[in-house]
């Protein structure tokens, strides 16, 4: 058996699934137009005329090409819901702590002295490296700052092991410095607090 | 290996259209105990014969991997009591993970038909998954905005993700129920990672689990 005919068995599935949703509920009939206000027009929809220009846009085609849903495809991207381990701006190395290191701890997780590693080969040869720490805003200075500076320091320690020609400056901050709002709207945003948990790394020489 | 928008998208869409249907058939209002799993969720009659279609079978809606109990956080009330976190399943279609879990309140000194939106309960669901072998983490795909952007996207994000429930303001619990809760998220671009799922913040995470393989 190829693998052609499970594949298209699998959406037929997924079509078959989607019947409901593009055609509307089993009990979505007129009578309901007396329902309560803010739900949708349903006798109103019911007498709208089904055309082919309408089917045509809501439905998905085994043979694949280009979906026309009704108001247009989403915009999914998926690299918008991916934190990867570092990201680089401006010269700036940024490292996501949440991925290096366990919840109030200064201890490199598995696998992060290599992917550190991978960072240090890019360096220059014998430069100057500022590592800076920084936390979010919960916990206070007396336990922000010791811990931005333990996690700087695991950092640098990862990057000399990788490159001992690095000349390495380390600085814990604390919470001083955020790129990100903690509060949105009046209430926490824990997304935010989870990106100013991190270690930069920047040639500085 | 980058993974283009176009295949993604269209691969989550018909992943998206299962979950979707198979959300449709859970309990999902939080008003009712356990879900009860659909007619065709078991025996041959589900199975299908060669070139039939069978509907969507949910096979999870009673499954639990995993549950952690923890005093109820603290929210807009104090509502007291215990909540039970259960992750149903963790699976992986195409470029999607889809995490499905549940909420149970229990609050042995309120009424039974007292209610407690998650607001009230300091819940509020935003899953994040970490791939803790490859070090990645993944949030709830979302129609606008970007998790990794400044306050205005990531507010976008939460309040366009993929997921339910949607808005934890207006999402009730009522005392003794379960509410059923799921989210999209990327799928993690290794597989057989060890995951760590965090359903809320504040929330105790799971971890050690690993993705299931879908279709």
């Amino acid at each position: 058996m190829t693998g052609r005919a499970p594949r298209r068995r699998r959406l037929a599935i997924a079509l078959v699934a989607a019947a409901p949703l593009v055609v509307g509920l089993p009990g979505a009939s007129p009578a309901a137009a007396t329902a309560t206000p803010g739900e949708p027009p349903w006798a109103e929809l019911a007498r709208t005329p089904v055309t082919p220009d309408m089917i045509e846009r809501a439905t998905l085609r085994l043979t694949g090409g280009p979906l026309h849903l009704v108001g247009g495809p989403l915009a999914l991207v998926r690299e918008k819901s991916v934190r990867e381990l570092a990201r680089e701006s401006q010269g700036v190395t940024t490292l996501t702590s949440d991925l290096l290191f366990g919840f109030d701890s200064a201890d490199l997780a598995p696998g992060a002295s290599a992917a550190i590693g991978e960072i240090a080969a890019a360096l220059p040869q014998g430069a100057a490296v500022a590592v800076d720490g920084h936390t979010d805003g919960l916990g206070g200075d007396a336990v922000n700052m010791p811990l931005s500076q333990a996690r700087a320091q695991a950092v640098a320690d990862a990057l000399a092991a990788a490159r001992p020609d690095l000349v390495l400056t380390v600085t814990g901050h604390g919470s001083a410095n955020p790129v990100a709002e903690e509060q949105s709207g009046g209430h926490d945003d824990p997304s935010g607090r989870a990106l100013n948990r991190r270690v930069e790394v920047r040639v500085t020489g | 290996m980058r993974l283009t928008h176009r295949p993604v998208l269209r691969r989550a869409l018909v992943a998206l259209v299962a979950v979707g249907a198979v959300a449709l058939t859970s309990a999902c209002t939080g008003d009712t105990d356990e879900p009860t799993p659909s007619a065709t969720a078991s025996g041959p009659a589900a199975e299908g014969g060669e070139g039939e279609q069978v509907a969507p079978v949910d096979d999870v809606a009673t499954q639990v991997i995993a549950e952690q109990t923890v005093d109820t956080p603290a929210g807009s009330e104090v509502a007291g009591g215990e909540v039970t976190l259960i992750l149903r399943d963790v699976r992986v279609d195409a470029e999607v993970l889809t995490v499905r879990w549940a909420l149970r309140w229990e609050a042995p000194d309120r009424g039974d038909d007292e209610e407690m939106s998650l607001f009230d309960l300091g819940i509020d669901p935003v899953p994040l998954v970490t791939d803790t072998t490859h070090l990645q983490a993944f949030l709830p795909l979302c129609i606008k905005g970007d998790w990794n952007g400044d306050s205005a996207d990531r507010d976008l994000c939460d309040a366009t993700m993929l997921a339910s429930p949607l808005v934890h303001i207006n999402t009730k619990v009522r005392n003794h129920s379960t509410l059923e809760g799921w989210a999209a998220l990327p799928a993690p671009e290794n597989e057989g990672g060890s995951l760590d799922v965090l359903i809320a913040d504040g929330l105790p995470v799971f971890t050690g689990v690993t993705a299931r393989q879908g279709s």
